[in-house]
């Protein structure tokens, strides 16, 4: 038997080494130093945070009491975990896409700004938990819950950059 | 950015962000904080107050002072024990038969942690109790933990154990019925209607009071009365004094804690949220690295830019020149 919170420590564990890793390797790959070993590590970290990402979100989910619904730091972490997926779905697709794309700076600039999400995402669990974080200096107190229609104009915002930048590649 | 922030943080060897409310036996506390080889007696003054002699199998309530809290403590969290003794394992209320109705911050524990404010070095930490239905004698202690200034080592200090006896109640007594359920918590802007649950009663006086505030009595109509809403988040108490053919009885003083509505957002707007802004990353990333550098517009957009000329003829491939400049 193992308990949803233990499953959670483990899961996160996981995603914030692997996404640490990922972002190490990013780094070098934004200073253009270990291009090929980093390019390969910091994607192959990156998917395999990745996959590890859903267990953390939802092991994390199903241990707090009142869920994410009724509290802001659980309902921020939900959010930062969402945008950071998003983002490293994005990268490995380019990396998929574009053999050369780990050339841009770019590319590890939004690789770095994953991990970052990832590592607030922890920061907040830490803050959560314990009361203690390496970053008591963000606000823990403030959501934006955004209306549905604000949602819905994200989603669609978001499908046509996806589909347009998949149709130029063709 | 990691780095700098692990070297810039203070290390503590205690939990300077609490532990949380729990039910807790004083050696789970003490596990850091009376360990003699990793702590300090802290200079805070803590003392424990209760009647007497109580009716056993009634409502009590017992109230934990503490003074003096020292002003280096870094967090201010200051947490605070009601424990039947000082013997660290076994030591929870319940072991001897209490019941805790409500503790200082609205729950049921015997442990809670508070932050003090920077100007406040006091505080009363009150407990409303069911005391066990044996008579006899008992005993109580209040146990107070925090932390210091940066990495001391954690403070801890135990009350004087009160001692009191519990004596039968006569039949008769006027009382509140054991199914009555004492509200603990409640929203502000909202008035809370509560009504008595009673046995041999005939007649109901209900007073309310604000923290340090006067004594106000309310109308009781058919054993319900109404507590007026509060403005801020804060403490109300409130008692009743309940008349019969026994001897009157008063109830101790209940708190009703007014907190701010809690957060909440239903779960399929949240879900949608987080699926729409995971999409927009997906296509913000796919999108922005889409984009041809910058570098090969801008100089083509430069109206001062003249191609090269090689050996006095205008190249016909301008790609290779581009690379070249």
């Amino acid at each position: 038997m193992i308990s949803w919170s233990t499953l959670h420590v483990i899961g996160t564990e996981l995603v914030v080494g692997t996404f640490v890793l990922s972002g190490i390797a990013f780094l070098m790959l934004f200073l253009q130093k270990g291009i090929h070993s980093s390019d390969i590590v910091a994607h192959w970290a990156l998917f395999a945070g990745l996959m590890f990402t859903p267990l953390a979100i939802f092991s994390g989910i199903s241990a707090s009491p009142n869920g994410p619904e009724g509290s802001v730091m659980l309902f921020n972490k939900f959010l930062l975990s969402c945008a950071a997926v998003g983002l490293s779905v994005g990268l490995l697709w380019n990396r998929y896409q574009n053999q050369l794309i780990h050339m841009n700076r770019i590319h590890a600039l939004f690789g770095m700004t994953a991990v970052c999400l990832i590592l607030i995402t922890a920061s907040f669990g830490g803050m959560y938990t314990r009361g203690e974080s390496l970053t008591p200096f963000l606000p823990k107190d403030v959501a934006y819950v955004f209306p549905v229609w604000a949602s819905i104009i994200l989603l669609i915002m978001g499908l046509i950059m996806a589909g347009k930048s998949a149709i130029e590649h063709r | 950015m990691l780095i700098i922030l692990t070297l810039f943080s203070q290390f503590s060897i205690a939990q300077p962000g609490g532990n949380g409310d729990g039910l807790r036996s004083g050696q789970c506390g003490g596990s850091c904080h009376a360990d003699a080889s990793q702590n300090a007696t802290s200079t805070a003054e803590i003392s424990i107050n209760s009647p007497s002699s109580t009716w056993a199998g009634l409502l009590t309530s017992v109230t934990i002072d503490v003074s003096g809290f020292p002003v280096d403590s870094e967090s201010r969290i200051l947490g605070v024990f009601l424990l039947i003794d000082n013997s660290g394992a076994q030591d929870r209320v319940m072991y001897d038969g209490w019941e805790i109705v409500s503790d200082p911050n609205g729950g049921v524990n015997n442990y809670v942690e508070t932050r003090l404010s920077s100007s406040t070095d006091a505080k009363q930490f009150t407990w409303i109790l069911k005391s066990p239905d044996e008579p006899g004698a008992y005993s109580l202690m209040g146990s107070i933990q925090h932390g210091g200034e940066g990495n001391q080592v954690p403070f801890h200090k135990n009350s004087e154990i009160i001692y009191f006896s519990l004596i039968s109640p006569p039949d008769n007594l006027p009382r509140l019925s054991e199914n009555f359920d004492t509200p603990t918590t409640r929203l502000i802007n909202e008035e809370t209607t509560i009504t008595l649950l009673t046995e041999d009663v005939t007649q109901t006086k209900v007073e309310w009071r604000l923290e340090g505030g006067e004594i106000q009595v309310v109308e009781v109509v058919n054993g319900t009365f109404i507590l007026p809403a509060a403005i801020n988040p804060g403490l109300i108490e409130w008692r009743a004094t309940l008349q019969g053919e026994g001897p009157n009885q008063t109830t101790p003083w209940f708190q009703l804690i007014a907190n701010e509505p809690t957060f909440s957002v239903s779960s399929s707007s949240m879900y949608f949220q987080g699926i729409a802004l995971l999409i927009f990353c997906i296509g913000i990333v796919t999108r922005v690295q889409n984009l041809k550098p910058r570098e090969k517009e801008t100089w083509i957009q430069d109206p001062n830019f003249v191609i090269p000329q090689v050996n006095e003829e205008k190249s016909e491939d301008t790609f290779e020149l581009r690379g070249d400049f």
